[in-house]
């Protein structure tokens, strides 16, 4: 069995969907634990459980539907008091998510997932066959697959009109999608005109689109939808619940057609009853009591549309928790006896306010406004430079600067904009804590609480990404080293479970995370030792520290503070890669600790890594950005300033010594004959050297592009940029420049030499 | 049967009259622009169109929709190098009954203006 | 950005042309020929131009050179018969001719959306005048009716 016969958007949809249920069933199964017997909360996640089973079996995904699908059978039970969540069947069914979850990955890397584990699944079959197994739901819909459900006849057209079918159906969607929200407004007497006029024309798009692909079915159902949307304004109060509920209906059977084409197929779904008792609710006339059907799901086929035996399948592969599942698999037994009222509204009215966009258009947009901020910069630079030529117009010369700063203020904004349109909150880091924090505690028989802070805080995708690893690998430094157990806890007169807090804030253009443990904390003097014995630091280096830089080493490359490797934090990977990650964000990692009292690890990182602010600055006949964040202070060094210490050039600044970094011999490896008259002291951390520069070109927006692979081994630098004038500059890498200029990295060290 | 050339290259009309002559036209009217062809078809419905995209005055696009807010059903066959999807949609759904790209062969319009004409049938 | 969407667009270009001089006129047109950069001295004294703007995603002005002789043979296999070059119906040819192979040429381009404007024809008899910069993009095409070339300069 391969991943060939599906077509890869549906695919695509799936696993999105998929995975975001996962996630969010993932926390709820772990918030359920602390809160057995939460109606609401189990209800969910069996909902999404069944979901993710739902659409796995629309797509014949059978691994994954085995797994779901005895997953979904305990929840059930438990959701009907039959089967208590014990701790063994919480364990049992988070490791039913973590297969879903490696079988989605599978997926996501074009292969067929494999079985689940097959103890796992007898597991979960136990569990549910201990509850009352004669109301254990049965084989229902799963087996079935799903292309056979519906019937229909393959799509036939001339290969030109059939290249475009694809275009067209996600077009057919986004209309269906209109038109259904805008059937809220049709029964609202207010704006019902208005409404019916706007499907009117909607419908007749679609009309003439579905007329294009010869499709006369959905032309005619297209037809009676708009006849009944003409109708609608005028309608008698009584029989509106009844006719949103089958022009909701007939949307429904709109979106069947469009998945069905999607798989090639023409369905059938005969629509002449749900269209003629359309007309009679439009006429003002009303139906039988008979007909009177309450959910979509039921309407289909007490109209026809569906057979009654026809296993239900959700118009769309993926389709969101909202489209209540339960109720569709419980369709074809309810389908044809009329049920008490329960919808009181049949139309969605809470209009979609949010859209899903490709995050690659994101990054195209993105892009697009890196290029209009360059552009921006040149037209700035060109009204300054304007400005000052011999004979210049004023009055021109202040019309084009009125332009330009209008321009600088729109691009800012835009921006803005764009930037925030690929923010997420850090919740979506949060939500996973809780679940390894669990896995964490039991594995080591700690206690830990833990607390997470400001998951609403919003960050640019990117930066999400890439803190997700460093922040997991923190919290188990927590769990792993960091806290104590239980026992030692008590006789230390600390509350037995120990406490780590996870929060998240804006600060200025940065976001600062913090992890803070209330355990043992970190010895100075063990570091500083371990350090020596590494050869990281001499013996005088360390009894020169201060404790709180001694600490700071353990972020230093080949650190490694565990004393024997657990299987929690793992050999090889220490916080060096922890800071290297948050240096590649551009971000600055800090830790403070005091013994016996707790840990705090904190970051700042750049909220956006597309643009910085950069100071651009001459060396040699190139002009370099160095990255304003880096930047501590500019100075122009006079008399015994720059000087040297055991042979190194230094600058001294105040009661500072700094390494001295000539670039231009670092970078063309050409010596000045005079120094050179700025130094820029950059520093990270408490790091700090002097970067020496011929000239200062002021401060700039930056756009960062990647490098060309020629420069991509340079160590120096980070990127490169487009300057106002149009030339290209390279950004200066402050991170490994300060790794290479070792002599005394830390400036309190260089101080007593 | 009446043919309607509209577009605003008279290279075109002239590759279109060659083309449609021996499809069993016995008129050929032709327009420059979307207007021009608005009047033709008041004088007196065709019962085929070709239609061209970009061209001044009025447009294509503008044109099918003037001409279906009449209520005409003739089929309509657009002949432009306008190929992009995105595109293309835009001229179903002002609606367009089949859509030719340029560059084509006469071969390929012949066999595109019949296959208009049958979906019309 | 514009640099990328250049070599993209160089690429159709060649594939358009082809396709336009193979299905509209039955000419099998390649690359290469003697209508290099720059132009000879008696090149430049009688050509035709075709030029089309392209706006949006990519800004630049793409031009079809036509040496008369090219002209009149492309023309002549175009409309199935000889045509003056002072007819009106000439200068309608080589615009259409222009406005096939880069608005197919454009068509192709991934991931840009631009519009093309409507073709401007221009014949230049008099030696050549100074074009003010080197093209961004020269190609030399060659078929039966002999030897043309497309242009494209980025906006400025």
């Amino acid at each position: 069995m391969s991943l060939d016969g599906i077509d890869p958007a549906i695919l695509g949809d799936f696993l999105t969907e998929s995975n975001e249920l996962i996630e969010k069933l993932e926390e709820d199964l772990v918030k359920l634990e602390s809160a057995s017997g939460d109606d609401e909360l189990i209800n969910s996640v069996f909902r999404a459980m069944h979901t993710v089973k739902g659409s796995a079996s629309f797509l014949a995904l059978n691994p994954v539907v085995a797994v779901a699908h005895v997953a979904e059978d305990v929840l059930n039970l438990s959701r009907k008091g039959e089967v208590a969540i014990t701790e063994g069947v919480m364990t049992r069914l988070l490791e039913s998510v973590d297969v879903l979850r490696g079988q989605l990955d599978a997926l996501n890397a074009g292969e067929m997932p494999g079985e689940g584990p097959p103890d796992l699944v007898e597991a979960l079959k136990a569990i549910a066959a201990g509850g009352d197994a004669a109301d254990a739901p049965t084989e229902q819909a799963d087996a079935a697959p799903a292309q056979d459900a519906q019937g229909g006849v393959p799509l036939e057209l001339h290969p030109d009109k059939m290249a475009l079918v694809e275009f067209m159906i996600s077009d057919m969607r986004e209309q269906l999608d209109e038109i259904e929200s805008l059937a809220v407004a049709l029964m609202d007497g207010e704006s019902a005109d208005a409404a019916a006029q706007e499907i009117r024309t909607k419908a007749g798009e679609l009309e003439l689109t579905a007329d294009f692909f010869e499709l006369d079915v959905l032309v005619g159902d297209v037809k009676s939808l708009a006849a009944a949307a003409a109708e609608a304004p005028g309608l008698d109060a009584g029989l509106r619940p009844a006719f949103g509920l089958r022009f909701a209906t007939l949307i429904e059977v709109m979106r069947r057609r469009a998945s069905g084409l999607d798989e090639g197929v023409v369905r059938e779904l005969p629509t002449e009853t749900l269209r003629e008792r359309i007309a009679l609710l439009a006429a003002g006339e009303g139906l039988p009591a008979e007909d009177l059907i309450d959910g979509v799901d039921q309407l289909l086929v007490h109209d026809g549309v569906l057979e009654a035996d026809a296993p239900v399948i959700a118009a769309e592969p993926a389709a969101a928790p909202a489209a209540d599942p339960p109720a569709a698999s419980e369709a074809p037994a309810a389908g044809a006896k009329p049920k008490p009222a329960e919808r009181t509204k049949p139309l969605t009215s809470a209009t979609e306010a949010t859209i899903r966009v490709d995050v690659n258009r994101l990054e195209s947009l993105l892009n697009l406004v890196g290029e209009l901020v360059l552009e921006k910069n040149r037209v700035l630079g060109m009204a300054r430079t304007y400005r000052r030529m011999p004979g210049s117009d004023n009055g021109f010369s202040d019309q084009l600067e009125q332009v330009s700063s209008a321009l600088d203020r729109v691009t800012g904004d835009l921006q803005l904009g764009i930037m925030k349109t690929r923010m997420q909150p850090m919740e979506k880091l949060f939500g996973r804590y809780p679940r390894v924090v669990r896995d964490l505690a039991k594995a080591t028989g700690k206690q830990i609480d833990l607390e997470l802070v400001g998951g609403d805080t919003e960050v640019d995708k990117s930066v999400i990404e890439m803190l997700a690893d460093p922040m997991v690998h923190l919290l188990r430094n927590c769990a792993d080293h960091g806290l104590e157990g239980p026992e030692d806890r008590v006789a230390a007169g600390k509350p037995a479970a120990g406490q780590v807090t996870v929060s998240a804030r804006h600060e200025g253009n940065h976001v600062v995370v913090e992890i803070i443990d209330d355990g043992r904390g970190i010895d100075p003097q063990k570091v500083g030792a371990k350090a020596v014995s590494k050869g990281l630091i001499s013996a005088e280096e360390m009894a020169s520290s201060s404790d709180s830089s001694l600490v700071r080493l353990i972020f230093a490359p080949g650190f490694s503070m565990a004393e024997e490797v657990s299987n929690l934090s793992g050999r090889g990977v220490g916080m060096d890669v922890v800071n290297t990650n948050i240096t590649k964000l551009g971000g600055v990692i800090d830790v403070a600790s005091e013994l016996g009292q707790g840990t705090t690890v904190s970051f700042r990182i750049p909220l956006t890594l597309a643009i910085m602010q950069a100071m651009m600055t001459e060396v040699g006949e190139a002009a370099y950005a160095i990255p304003l964040t880096n930047i501590v202070e500019i100075v122009q060094p006079e008399g015994d300033a720059l000087t040297t210490v055991r042979g190194n050039n230094v600058l001294r600044l105040r009661d500072e010594v700094i390494p001295l970094v000539d670039l231009s011999q670092r970078l063309d490896g050409v010596t000045q004959p005079d120094p050179l008259p700025y130094a820029v002291v950059v520093g990270l951390g408490d790091r700090r050297a002097a970067l020496q520069v011929a000239g200062l070109i002021g401060q700039q927006e930056i756009v960062i592009k990647p490098l060309d692979p020629m420069f991509e081994n340079s160590q120096e630098v980070s990127g490169a940029t487009v300057r106002e004038d149009g030339g290209v500059s390279l950004i200066l890498d402050v991170a490994s420049l300060l790794e290479t200029s070792r002599t005394g990295q830390h400036a309190g060290s260089v101080c007593d030499a | 049967m009446k043919a309607l050339i509209v577009d605003d290259s008279k290279t075109i009309r002239t590759i279109m009259q060659r083309s449609l002559g021996p499809l069993g036209f016995d008129t050929i009217v032709e327009a420059e622009d979307g207007q021009q062809a608005l009047d033709r078809a008041g004088e007196g419905l065709p019962d085929f169109i070709t239609l061209d995209w970009n061209m001044p005055v009025m447009n294509g696009i503008e044109f099918l929709k003037a001409y279906r807010a009449q209520g005409h059903k003739t089929p309509i066959l657009m002949v432009t190098t306008e190929a992009e999807k995105s595109r293309v949609v835009e001229a179903i759904k002002a609606g367009v009954t089949h859509y030719l790209i340029k560059p084509f062969t006469p071969d390929q319009l012949k066999e595109r203006v019949s296959e208009t004409l049958q979906r019309a049938a | 950005m514009n640099q990328s969407a250049l070599t993209q667009l160089a690429e159709k270009l060649e594939q358009s042309a082809t396709e336009v001089c193979g299905m509209m006129l039955g000419e099998a047109v390649a690359a290469g020929g003697h209508c290099r950069w720059p132009l000879d001295q008696d090149q430049a004294a009688d050509v035709v131009r075709g030029t089309i703007s392209i706006a949006g995603d990519f800004e630049a002005e793409a031009t079809i050179h036509l040496p008369q002789v090219t002209a009149v043979n492309l023309v002549a296999a175009f409309l199935g018969g000889p045509v003056e070059a002072d007819d009106a119906a000439f200068d309608d040819a080589v615009g259409e001719l222009a406005n096939m192979v880069i608005g197919s040429a454009k068509s192709r381009l991934e991931g840009l959306a631009c519009s093309i404007s409507c073709p401007r024809v221009v014949h230049q008899q008099m030696p050549a005048a100074p074009i003010t910069r080197d093209p961004d993009f020269w190609l030399p095409l060659s078929g039966p009716s002999g030897d043309f070339a497309i242009e494209v300069q980025l906006a400025a």
